[in-house]
């Protein structure tokens, strides 16, 4: 327990402070223009702060139903919890920050292609890279990130979810933490998270009935 | 990797392609039980895949039509004939008009088009238009390929 109110009053005082005062305090956020026509660097923060909420949309999700299927327990489930919240946090904070630069942040999905997890092992593989996975993420956008209110705050939220990835890591029994952070890009994130945002691709559609043969043979003689 | 204005959309209810002076109903579809994107039960119409993202929402949002039916053409015969800048307008049940630009175009054989970059999680708001394409397989009963026309929001 004493962990779960050292983890709280730490996300407290760094990444939800962190994103509301750098707003407040952002001379570009104080501007009335910069909400009604937003500029490149404040679309091109807007973009990545959306995709960001991407990122925190899927793990926020993602703990919901793995900490109500019953399959974690004991410090886990703890862990589990606690890593989950921090998630909705996010999604909390990076919503509210989108709306308050004048954008318009990306919904949850209906739907997401999480496995069937059937122990807590199963969860903990799953988990623990994408909790590194996030990490990188943040860190990838780091030097993209024009405003640097938002740099600081995003920091603190890589932060967090290097911390999370670290005690992940340590529960499956690895390395708890590299020398250095590695970056990864929007294009390397998505790669690897496209398949768990596409829940269901069908096969194609058979779009015909063979009606248009003879009229199309018709048209190449001509 | 721009993100654009509203991620509130409704259901499409009629697409229109100016180029093509095509107007049709749009029909609203799941998958087949043999997991193909199933397609519009009336030919002069369109077909929107409901278990993927609404058109103007994040993502790829897909509507396919049929080339042809038994006797002769169908609603997407000239589909082949976009080109990129053309509009594609979808009018949804809020009575709102999306408006998509073609992008591209490419036809794939039937069983390696890349149903990932047609069907799957993209950052845009994209729509893309399917029919058949290529040579007929009187056997199989079938177009031994797919066109895919490749649109995005512009407003």
């Amino acid at each position: 327990m004493k962990f779960i109110m050292n983890r709280r009053a730490f996300l407290r005082n760094s990444a939800v402070t962190a994103f509301a005062t750098a707003i407040a305090l952002s001379p570009a956020a104080s501007r009335a223009a910069f909400a009604a026509t937003p500029s490149q660097s404040a679309s091109q923060d807007l973009d990545i702060l959306n995709y960001a909420l991407t990122l925190e949309h899927l793990e926020a999700t993602a703990y919901r139903a793995v900490n109500a299927s019953g399959l974690l327990s004991g410090v886990v489930l703890k862990y589990f919890q606690q890593i989950g919240a921090h998630e909705a946090d996010h999604v909390i904070t990076l919503d509210k920050t989108i709306r308050s630069l004048g954008g318009t942040p990306v919904a949850a999905l209906a739907a997401y292609n999480f496995p069937a997890f059937k122990s807590q092992a199963e969860i903990l593989a799953y988990f623990q890279p994408v909790e590194e996975l996030g990490a990188a993420a943040y860190l990838g956008q780091a030097p993209r990130l024009l405003n640097p209110d938002l740099l600081t705050a995003a920091v603190s939220i890589h932060n967090v979810e290097a911390q999370h990835a670290a005690i992940l890591s340590d529960l499956i029994g690895v390395s708890p933490s590299p020398a250095f952070g590695m970056p990864k890009t929007m294009e390397q994130v998505l790669a690897v998270v496209t398949p768990i945002l596409t829940p269901g691709v069908p096969a194609m559609p058979g779009t015909g009935m063979g009606g248009a043969v003879y009229l199309r043979s018709n048209e190449a003689s001509r | 990797m721009k993100l654009h204005a509203s991620q509130q959309a409704a259901a499409p209810l009629r697409l229109k392609i100016p180029a093509l002076s095509l107007d049709a109903a749009v029909e609203s579809v799941a998958k087949t039980a043999s997991g193909h994107m199933d397609v519009p039960k009336d030919v002069k119409n369109v077909a929107w895949y409901n278990l993927g993202p609404l058109p103007g929402v994040q993502g790829n949002s897909v509507i396919s039509g049929h080339y042809d039916d038994t006797k002769g053409p169908a609603v997407f015969y000239k589909l082949s004939k976009l080109k990129a800048g053309d509009q594609v307008i979808v009018t949804d049940a809020d009575g709102v008009d999306l408006t998509f630009v073609v992008v591209s175009k490419e036809s794939y054989p039937v069983d390696k088009a890349p149903l990932n970059r047609i069907f799957g999680f993209d950052l845009e708001r994209d729509l893309n238009l399917i029919t058949c394409s290529g040579r007929w397989n009187s056997k199989a009963r079938t177009y031994n390929q797919r066109l895919v026309v490749y649109t995005r929001l512009v407003q």
